[in-house]
């Protein structure tokens, strides 16, 4: 226990050291500024930070990584700009390394370590045309010290392809994560985005990314229903709150979900959420849908193929 | 050495002696001398031989100089400055004591009493004398001389035209000198610029009455130069005078005044011509047709004038009105200029059908006229472009519309400045497409263009990151039909957005309750 302390309190503090930088701009925006969801999580109203046995959610906490059962593949695919032609392409590929561990919340066995590697493509079309779009790759890399404790950090790498010289960026990021089975029925996460993280752009200058803090927590109501929540907070973008449960039906064979997204600001406003999945034993299938505002986001739908092996 | 003066002069100073008596001291001085060592003078020499007393620091003072010796360690001198009249003008030494060796009086030129003393000859009388022996008196000559070598100078020929073909070629500078004597230094410059250029320099022999210096002008350029000359004696006297040399290598200078242009649209009444030259100008005629005779201008040479345009010549034509001047000293000068006399109105030009409604500014207008005219194509009453029509008699040139209706025609001149009536009018409208016209790429202040198809109440552009999160929001109430929105590219707070891409939600409203929006995804990268 002494030594699972240790290692929390040193991360925090190299957390907070390195999120101490300047920007070169000092105002909102900048790239890769929220914190990425799965195609359940979205369903669930943006949450999923205590997410546990999905490759898909190390992108969102990495410290999910040890709870990985055998080997999991996902491809997910979606649109990402209500009424801006956009699409979002997700590949991941995760699993669990060293001797098991039990994970309370998790009839699974859970091992002492975890990876993951994932590739993040947004592409958006420019308003004449043009294409753009921002690759990033994750590496997870996660150790659970403990049977209820998981700690991880993914260094992320960012570049872009674009059809104007000017729109090209490259740079780097790494997101901590960190995640707390309380009991069998609740669990904590904490992410931290971006810290350090740095892009420069072709033509313009570098800058550092915007830093996110994400807090998320889960609880296993009766009837198996599921309630997630999470809440991120950033100085350079809108706070989210998010809340969504799941309720598993045919035996968990389906599973229904529904959620709400609240978006802080100058014009505050909230996003209902929905999805399901279907387990097919080795092959998952995922669905979710977003309505926001039409001067916002709009209408996003998420579809995603999960395979175990 | 006039002895005898000297004694006569010296005597009675001598110690003991009458004047009769100095005359036998040379047979007394000669007895002592067998058994004696005797006090002697020798080495006795005068320099400056002529001096000028006249204050200018040359020569204005002269020094007797000698060696005494004698057994004894000094000597009793007496010097004598004595003139042509045997007369003693001034006294140098009066038996004073001077150590033996070399001794050196000077002589100021100015007598006994401060006058100064007449030019002329004069001896310096010396005796030397001690306990035992009295010299007999030695001497040795100098001039005072207080007047400069004069000169009169003839220069020929000015002014100086060496390039002509039956002029001298070379400049030539006489000098005739007077009270000069041989060895008088006699310098002649010509000073034409800083530093002077010193051409002649020349030592007076004795025989010498005339100097003659020349200078070759023709590689120099056409001006007033200064000769400079100066004569000098030994004395250190000195005289000098400057003289002005024309030397006039240039043709006189014509101008055609009028006509200045060589286009005309109209009849000449007159022309006005002026010739110019240092030297004056004798005559001047013109004429109006190459080859033609030459005529004088108002019956009489004047060098400069207005001239009535001959009656006979009042007409449309092309003329080469050519002038000649000959100036003071025989050289011809011209000046020409081609002067056509059109005064007839060129055709109007034709401009080429034109749709009547353009979604650009940018309009290619073609047209035709008469070939060499030059077209001018105005826009809503303002002179938008030129064009030269060309040889084929057709011009083109692209216009830059007015948002609306552009109304449009064009005259032409020809090269006489005729204007011709105006072209038919023809109006297009220019009218920009609808639709959002934002750059994709913004590195500073950039504009978002909004062209709408029909009224609108207002227009909100809400800018969010990619993720959604709100930036900012601009809001333009009461919109035109085009309007240019700027972003200064800062967020609601007022600080500058990071680089990223952004999505501009734009919102048009209508007074129907009705709205539409669009967006457009943009990189800002600075």
């Amino acid at each position: 226990m002494r030594t699972v302390t240790r290692v929390v309190f040193v991360s925090v503090a190299l957390v907070l050291a390195l999120s101490a930088a300047a920007p070169a701009h000092e105002g909102r925006g900048g790239i890769d500024a929220l914190p990425v969801t799965s195609t359940r999580g979205l369903a669930l109203g943006e949450t999923g930070l205590t997410e546990i046995g999905e490759a898909e959610a190390f992108m969102s906490n990495p410290s999910c990584l040890p709870s990985m059962t055998g080997h999991q593949v996902r491809v997910t695919y979606g649109t990402w700009f209500g009424g801006l032609a956009s699409s979002r392409t997700v590949l991941v590929y995760a699993t669990a390394l060293g001797g098991k561990v039990d994970y309370p919340g998790d009839p699974s066995v859970g091992r002492r370590f975890g990876l993951g590697i994932a590739l993040d493509r947004t592409g958006v079309e420019l308003s004449q045309g043009s294409g753009w779009a921002a690759n990033v790759l994750y590496v997870g890399l996660a150790w659970a010290p403990v049977p209820y404790v998981s700690m991880a950090l993914a260094p992320k790498f960012i570049f872009s392809s674009s059809d104007l010289p000017g729109g090209e960026v490259s740079g780097y990021a790494i997101d901590w994560g960190l995640r707390l089975d309380l009991t069998g029925r609740a669990g904590l996460g904490f992410v931290t985005r971006n810290i350090p993280g740095s892009a420069g752009w072709k033509d313009g200058e570098s800058e550092n990314l915007p830093a996110v803090y994400s807090l998320g927590a889960h609880y296993v109501l009766p009837y198996d229903l599921k309630a997630e929540l999470m809440f991120a907070a950033s100085g350079n973008v809108d706070n989210r709150l998010g809340l969504g449960i799941e309720a598993p039906l045919l035996d968990s064979m389906l599973c229904v979900r529904f959620g709400i997204s609240w978006i802080s600001g100058d014009e505050s406003r909230s996003a209902p959420t929905a999805g399901l999945g279907i387990d097919l034993d080795v092959l998952d299938f995922d669905y979710a849908l977003k309505l926001d505002q039409d001067w916002a986001t709009g209408t996003t739908h998420r579809v995603s193929i999960r395979l175990d092996f | 050495m006039n002895k005898s003066l000297t004694y006569r002069r010296l005597g009675p100073r001598i110690a003991g002696m009458k004047y009769r008596e100095t005359l036998l001291l040379p047979a007394i001085m000669a007895l002592p001398a067998v058994a004696f060592a005797f006090v002697e003078v020798t080495n006795i020499s005068v320099r400056p031989a002529a001096f000028s007393p006249n204050g200018d620091g040359v020569s204005d003072s002269t020094v007797v100089s000698f060696t005494t010796s004698s057994e004894a360690k000094s000597v009793r001198l007496f010097i004598d400055v004595v003139d042509a009249s045997e007369d003693t003008v001034a006294v140098l030494a009066d038996g004073g004591e001077y150590g033996t060796g070399e001794t050196e009086f000077t002589w100021d030129g100015f007598m006994t009493g401060g006058a100064p003393a007449p030019e002329g000859v004069y001896q310096f009388v010396i005796v030397a004398a001690d306990d035992h022996y009295t010299t007999p008196p030695f001497s040795a000559s100098a001039r005072l001389d207080v007047t400069p070598p004069h000169f009169t100078t003839y220069i020929h020929p000015n002014p100086y035209t060496p390039d002509l073909p039956l002029a001298d070629s070379l400049l030539t500078v006489e000098l005739s000198v007077t009270q000069a004597e041989g060895g008088d230094l006699i310098t002649a410059t010509i000073s034409i610029r800083e530093p002077p250029e010193t051409l002649c320099t020349h030592s007076l022999a004795p025989a010498d009455s005339t100097y003659i210096c020349e200078w070759d002008g023709r590689q120099s350029d056409d001006g007033l130069y200064d000769i400079y000359v100066r004569s000098s004696d030994h004395a250190g006297n000195s005289m000098e005078a400057y003289y002005e040399v024309d030397l006039d290598v240039e043709a006189p200078a014509i101008s055609i005044e009028s006509p200045a242009e060589s286009f005309l649209n109209y009849i000449p009444a007159a022309y006005w011509v002026t010739a110019t030259d240092r030297n004056g100008v004798d005559s001047l005629k013109v004429r109006f047709y190459a080859g033609s005779e030459y005529m004088v201008p108002g019956g009489y040479p004047q060098a400069e004038c207005c001239y009535d345009w001959p009656e006979s010549l009042r007409i449309e034509d092309e003329f080469l009105l050519e002038c000649v001047a000959l100036d003071g000293v025989g050289r011809w000068g011209s000046s020409f200029r081609s002067v056509l006399v059109d005064t007839t109105t060129p055709e109007r030009p034709v401009i080429e059908a034109l749709p009547e409604k353009v979604g650009t500014a940018a309009l290619a207008v073609e047209g035709t006229g008469t070939a060499g005219d030059s077209v001018m194509v105005y826009v809503n009453g303002a002179l938008k472009k030129r064009a030269k029509i060309s040889a084929a008699g057709s011009w083109s040139v692209t216009l830059t519309l007015d948002l609306g209706v552009n109304t449009i025609h064009a005259v032409s001149s020809d090269l006489a400045g005729n204007v011709s009536q105006p072209s038919d009018t023809v109006q297009v409208e220019y009218t920009e497409a609808t639709g959002i016209y934002v750059p994709e790429e913004f590195t500073g202040d950039s504009t978002i263009e909004i062209n709408l198809a029909r009224e609108a109440s207002r227009i909100v552009i809400r800018i969010l990151s990619l993720e959604g999160s709100y930036i900012t929001a601009i809001t333009e109430d009461n919109p035109d039909l085009y309007n240019e929105i700027d972003w200064d590219l800062t967020d609601a707070g007022g600080k500058q957005v990071k680089n990223g891409i952004y999505v501009l939600v734009i919102e048009v409203a209508y007074p129907d309750g009705g709205s539409e929006i669009d967006k457009k995804a943009v990189i800002v990268s600075r």
